[in-house]
């Protein structure tokens, strides 16, 4: 079966349709607020003329072309193409304001392609069995890897504890913005009905990094970066990963991990793979100000997240997000059906994990060749620069939901983004808040009604226990980084004005 | 401004914990518990600050505050408020006039009050070809299904 599923995608259609999907995705990806929804709901129709085969292995290409090419503008731009790549901004921007851009992005190549490879290879292997497992997570669990990822705001604040942990309540309060999740009553919309859906976390992120970057082009002209690394990075990018063999296996079992179960994803598992290599890390104080590992983890992480997210998806028949819905669709469309039984469906699909393992290669492939050209952005005046960033943010933002309101939401945003630049608030928190605190507290509350009705705490089940043990773990070693830390051993951090 | 930001932050906190009172118990429980430990946590914050504004009106005769922090004052190309004001034009006019020829609008125009240098005619005209180009290719392609278009279906 194998075999004919790598005949299928070896035959010049189908490799031909592989290449256009991943470079269409890296394209996509790569434009600020333009993630894989935005690029399956275009394409999608596009597959409908197509045979099954195709239509499969050209927009799962696209998809694993879109998550790497968020990482290009979240390196290049300090702007996520997609949600997944929040985290890569950290480290990769810094990296480029000092010249070693092309480093940055042929690392975020690399540990893209084998974070995809290994969790394509997992899911091939393990499929069913982690889809099970998955399953049998409860709301208890689910609140638990909520707190653990909560927890990790102090990892993500960079030395700035304190404030890092109220800016990372300021975004789980935003979370409650919008319906109950148990009641279905509103809270906190001030009469708004735009806020009755809730604080979009897309408009957020596209706020907060893209515009805020634009209104500090806009404030200091010139460059990006004054010069570069004339050989582009290329051995030093590919050095850094393969040195970092641990990183990349901790950030891909993150990313398979988190994938596999519903409502975790993207957004969550680059953050989650960012801080437990900042965790695992000798230099901590290298964070924040261009280290190539904050770079690895997160693109490992979410490259390795799709094919987790995978697993439910066409296993179980349960998508994990809007892009795993949309594939799912397609799937459906062309006759494929989802389930425990996926892979009794003949060659098909084999053809599709065997393309998805291609794609990997491919986009690392794209990157690497094409490293040189992407990186003479930071070259680019950013009067040219901020203006196109600016407005590919708006139409990422349009696009999104087709809402108006997200436009001003963004302008919001970019200008809270731009003064917590200005005065050095950790901006990570906030965004970790914000998409943690609604699975946080949906699941607890479920977990309370539980415990309400069956009279015993669900949280004395053994995986509640174990995953209770990592969160007071994780809760401890802040406590210690906090008294650790410069803001309290040198005294207090001076505010300004 | 420092200050400014975190009392902010602190009466968003404790606008979040009155305000939680108008729902059910259920509903507030959370909201409620979140807010009131942001309300300690940025109060302590303030407190923090307050005492160390105190020391140092005490000790130098005047406040450090703000000094250690603040970097030296840059030549700014494009002040943020005028930025602001530009996009926020920008905004209401992709509402009004559609977004495409907004776009071509602030596309042309932005560049140009940055200070992109006039005298570069080669790059100014490869620019400007460039977007008129892009914008042209989009209408042709007719995205107007993806964004809004405006009376005259730009």
């Amino acid at each position: 079966m194998w075999l004919e599923g790598l005949v299928i995608v070896l035959d010049p259609s189908n490799l031909l349709a592989l290449g256009i999907g991943t470079l269409l995705g890296i394209i996509i990806g790569a434009l600020p607020g333009l993630g894989p929804v935005f690029a399956l709901t275009l394409f999608l129709p596009v597959t409908f003329p197509m045979s099954a085969e195709m239509a499969l292995i050209f927009l799962i290409s696209l998809y694993s072309g879109t998550i790497y090419g968020g990482s290009i503008s979240a390196i290049l731009l300090n702007a996520p193409g997609t949600p997944g790549s929040v985290a890569t901004c950290l480290d990769g921007y810094p990296l480029a304001r000092s010249g070693r851009g092309g480093e940055a992005l042929v690392a975020a190549a690399v540990g893209s392609m084998f974070g995809g490879l290994l969790g394509t290879v997992a899911v091939v292997l393990i499929a069913p069995l982690v889809a099970t497992v998955a399953l049998k997570i409860d709301p208890a669990s689910y609140s638990l890897l909520a707190f653990l990822g909560l927890s990790m705001v102090a990892v993500a604040s960079h030395g700035d504890t304190l404030r890092g942990l109220i800016l990372g309540g300021v975004g789980v309060l935003l979370s409650f913005v919008g319906q109950d999740p148990i009641t279905g009553g509103y809270r906190f919309t001030m009469g708004f009905a735009y806020l009755e859906d809730g604080v979009p976390f897309p408009i957020v992120a596209i706020g907060l990094f893209a515009v805020a970057q634009c209104l500090v082009f806009a404030e200091e002209g010139g460059k990006i970066a004054q010069s570069l690394d004339a050989s582009g990075g290329l051995a030093a990018g590919v050095r850094a990963v393969l040195t970092r063999w641990r990183n990349v296996i901790r950030s891909s079992l993150i990313g398979i991990g988190l994938g596999a179960i519903p409502g975790v994803g993207i957004s969550t598992s680059n953050f989650v793979a960012y801080a437990a290599e900042m965790r695992a890390s000798r230099d901590k104080s290298g964070f924040g100000k261009g280290n190539i590992a904050g770079v690895i983890a997160p693109e490992t992480a979410n490259n390795a997240t799709l094919p987790g997210e995978l697993i439910p998806t066409l296993t179980l028949g349960i998508p994990g997000g809007a892009g795993q819905a949309l594939l799912l669709v397609a799937a459906i469309v062309h006759g494929v059906e989802p389930g425990l039984r996926f892979f009794e469906q003949g060659s098909i699909a084999y053809a599709f994990f065997i393309a998805l393992f291609l794609a990997q290669v491919t986009f690392a492939v794209f990157g690497l060749i094409g490293n040189q050209w992407f990186i003479r952005v930071t070259l680019v005046p950013v009067p040219l620069l901020a203006p196109a960033v600016l407005a590919f943010a708006l139409v990422g933002a349009f696009t999104l939901r087709g809402r108006w309101e997200d436009l001003v939401a963004v302008l919001f945003w970019g200008i809270a983004g731009f003064v917590m630049i200005r005065f050095k608030y950790p901006v990570a928190p906030l965004v970790l808040g914000l998409v943690l605190g609604e699975l946080a507290e949906r699941s607890y509350r479920q977990a309370a009604l539980i415990a309400e009705a069956t009279q015993t705490s669900p949280y004395l089940q053994p995986l509640p226990l174990v995953l209770s043990v990592l969160v007071a773990g994780m809760v401890i070693w802040s406590v210690i980084e906090f008294f650790k830390s410069p803001e309290t051993s040198e005294g207090q951090r001076t505010p300004s004005g | 401004m420092d200050r400014v930001f975190w009392v902010a932050v602190f009466l968003l906190c404790l606008w979040v914990v009155i305000e939680s009172e108008r729902y059910t118990r259920q509903e507030a429980l959370t909201p409620q518990t979140v807010g009131l430990i942001l309300v300690v946590l940025t109060g302590l914050l303030l407190v923090r600050d307050g005492l160390q504004l105190v020391r140092g009106l005490r000790g130098a005769g005047r406040s450090q505050a703000g000094e250690s922090d603040r970097e030296p004052r840059q030549p700014r190309v494009l002040p943020w408020f005028l930025s602001i004001a530009i996009w926020a034009l920008y905004v209401t006019a992709i509402l009004w006039v559609g977004f495409y020829l907004a776009t071509l609008v602030f596309l042309l125009v932005f560049p140009f009050l940055m200070g992109f240098p006039r005298h570069r005619w080669r790059l100014v005209l490869a620019y400007a070809v460039l977007t008129v180009a892009v914008f042209l290719g989009a209408l042709y392609y007719g995205f107007e299904m993806l964004l809004p278009a405006g009376p005259w279906g730009l």
